[in-house]
């Protein structure tokens, strides 16, 4: 099916004028389907660190909104830890570790708007790598983490980083 | 490259009634070798004054700090030299009302042994000034000093009054033509016959763009300019000749950057064929708008030749003449003559710039320079004449939101996308989450401004009605178990 109109427009604009520590690279031979990575926000502990993150659009967007995940590990109470895709059964946990990496973010689940954009989505993730929240976990080990001692916690997200997140 | 030269070359890069007034830089380079040659007359060789401001530089803090504000006051500027020998030297700019008056100021201490510190012919000369209790002082006027601050003002002055002239004659220009591409992009209304207004008693669901109207993009071409001036405006928008919008480096661009993309705005602009006007009037009218921005860009190129030479010429008088530069001096010419952009130079004492600038001039206020104000002028003149897509287009599909839909909370969407966000249940405004989609209905269609979508943008209205129909019907075939495919199941 032809791509809608507005995820052209989009993909253009994403292009042509990245928002500042956001990059998002449509694939070749899906082009609803994009490679993204995000600086972590200076000051937080996932500074100097680089995540990378998949973003798919489903058949129904803009009226449902696109399915974000982490690739890169990352130590933060909002989104799930990751197991590795290349371990021995591939196919297996393929799955399984599509339910991880995902992000606690309300916007994309029941706040969606089509009026959001792949770009506002993009930086509401970054604005969760300098804000996380532990009251509304995903990774519940790591919240707790986070509110009993977050500079404990944040000294092994820093860890994290600079183990997975860089380079 | 040496810089007269590169700067004689950008001024003959411009038309002549634009470089006529600009500052000579030869002739202040000449006056400042006049200066050097005073100073050597008087026993102030560069290397004695430079020598001065060196030992004077911590005697100068010293001094500063005991110095009372209102005794500031009286002077303009003032950069004090003192010595071991107990000498002091001072270059002050007096500031009479615009008129820049240099001069040096010689104190010297009670027990001084001037004459074997240095050889100074003229002090016999000068008359004593009323000496304060610590020792004489003298006051010994720069004349040709004076003549070259007088030089550059009023060379400033000049170019400040020309580009007064260029200013109103490129606003009653742009007047002009904004008035004359009115008359001729005009919508549908103006020049089909056959144009009547839907109305609010017209059933919303069967409203379809006449099969006339279908037709009317050749008519339309004949008849109006509309088109045209979209598709190139589009263009000029895209290209962000002067300023850039991107996140990353937003504002104003530099000259090399303007140039390149003013170039690459005139090849797509010929490549689309929009140059090829069909008559004579809409290739004039389309002249014209290319040479307000070639206007624009020489002006920025006059603009950035003008500073370049002001900030050289005074660097260069600060090295030549060793006078310690009065760090707020171009500060002072430059609002005094309001016009050209200058990067003020460091100074060549470090220690006293912020405060020298704060303690005597209240700073000028930034104003946007010329180009800017040019730049502005387009974009409020000729850019609403037609009416931009993007500002009547459905946040949702991005296509023009035809047939608009207001919801009670006052936000516009197309039908379609509305239509599909109430077949998905789903309550919320896109915009405000106020629950209002559920209950819009027929009388929700904004009509005045369904009017002014087919008026304005025919081409585009209709194009969207035929795809809302496309997606609607391909929606139906599917909900009837008609596939992709063709397949059907029974």
């Amino acid at each position: 099916m032809a791509l809608p109109k507005r995820i052209i427009k989009e993909t253009e604009r994403l292009v042509a004028d990245p928002a500042p520590g956001i990059v998002a690279e449509p694939h070749e031979d899906n082009l609803r389907y994009f490679d993204v990575r995000i600086k972590g926000p200076d000051g937080s502990p996932f500074q100097n660190g680089t995540f990378h993150l998949e973003l798919f659009l489903p058949e129904e967007y803009p009226m449902a909104p696109p399915k974000v995940r982490f690739l890169t590990k990352i130590y933060h109470p909002n989104i799930g830890a990751r197991i590795d895709k290349h371990t021995l059964t591939i196919r297996l946990i393929y799955r399984f570790a599509d339910k991880l990496g995902r992000i606690c973010l309300d916007i994309l689940k029941d706040k969606w708007s089509p009026a959001l954009q792949i770009r506002t989505v993009l930086l509401s993730v970054q604005a969760l790598l300098s804000a996380p929240n532990p009251d509304d976990p995903l990774a519940t080990d790591v919240a707790k983490h986070y509110k009993e001692d977050e500079k404990d916690a944040q000294r092994v997200s820093r860890e994290w980083t600079e183990k997975y997140a860089s380079g | 490259m040496h810089f007269s030269k590169s700067y004689a070359q950008i001024l003959l890069s411009l038309p002549p009634g634009l470089r006529e007034n600009a500052i000579s830089y030869r002739q202040l380079k000449k006056l400042i070798n006049q200066v050097v040659q005073e100073l050597m007359l008087l026993g102030f060789s560069p290397e004695l004054v430079r020598d001065l401001v060196k030992q004077g530089n911590d005697a100068l803090h010293s001094m500063r700090e005991n110095e009372k504000p209102e005794e500031r006051t009286a002077l303009a500027i003032q950069s004090p030299v003192t010595t071991n020998s107990g000498l002091r030297l001072s270059y002050e700019v007096d500031n009479d009302l615009g008129h820049l008056v240099p001069r040096l100021r010689l104190i010297i201490d009670k027990g001084a042994n001037v004459d074997t510190a240095l050889q100074v012919p003229v002090l016999a000369s000068l008359e004593q000034s009323p000496a304060d209790s610590s020792g004489r002082e003298y006051i010994i006027p720069l004349v040709s000093d004076t003549a070259f601050f007088d030089f550059l003002t009023s060379a400033l002055n000049n170019l400040s009054t020309q580009l007064t002239v260029v200013h109103s004659q490129f606003m009653t220009d742009l007047e002009d033509l904004s008035k004359s591409i009115s008359k001729r992009a005009l919508p549908v209304s103006q020049v089909d016959a056959s144009y009547h207004p839907f109305t609010p008693s017209d059933d919303p669901g069967t409203i379809t763009v006449p099969s006339t109207r279908s037709a009317f993009r050749p008519k339309l071409d004949d008849k109006s300019d509309l088109y045209l001036w979209r598709q190139l405006l589009s263009l000029y928008i895209d290209a962000e000749v002067f300023d850039s919008v991107a996140e990353r480096n937003r504002g104003e661009r530099s000259l090399e950057d303007a140039e390149l993309r003013m170039a690459k705005f005139l090849e797509r602009a010929e490549k689309s064929g929009v140059l090829q006007g069909k008559s004579k009037k809409a290739n004039v009218e389309v002249q014209r708008f290319f040479r307000l921005n070639n206007m624009i860009l020489n002006l920025k190129k006059l603009n950035y030749a003008s500073s370049e030479a002001t900030r050289k010429i005074l660097k260069k008088h600060a090295k030549r003449t060793a006078l310690p530069f009065p760090p707020s001096l171009p500060r002072e010419i430059v609002s005094a003559v309001g016009v050209v952009d200058v990067e003020i130079p460091t100074a060549t004492d470090p220690p006293s710039t912020g405060r020298m600038s704060h303690a005597l001039i209240p700073l000028p206020q930034h104003c946007a320079s010329l180009p800017q104000l040019l730049i502005q002028a387009i974009g409020d003149t000729i850019l609403p004449i037609i009416p931009h897509v993007d500002d009547y287009s459905c946040v949702i599909c991005t296509s023009l939101a035809f047939k608009p839909i207001r919801l009670l909370c006052g936000h516009l969407f197309c039908v379609r996308c509305l239509v599909k966000m109430q077949k998905q249940g789903k309550p919320n405004c896109p915009m405000c989450r106020s629950p209002c989609v559920l209950t819009a209905d027929r009388s929700n269609v904004d009509w005045a401004l369904m009017n002014f979508m087919a008026d304005w943008f025919p081409v585009e209205s209709r194009d969207k009605l035929r795809s809302n129909e496309r997606e609607a019907n391909a929606e139906l075939a599917q909900q009837l178990g008609f596939d992709k495919g063709g397949c059907l199941v029974m």
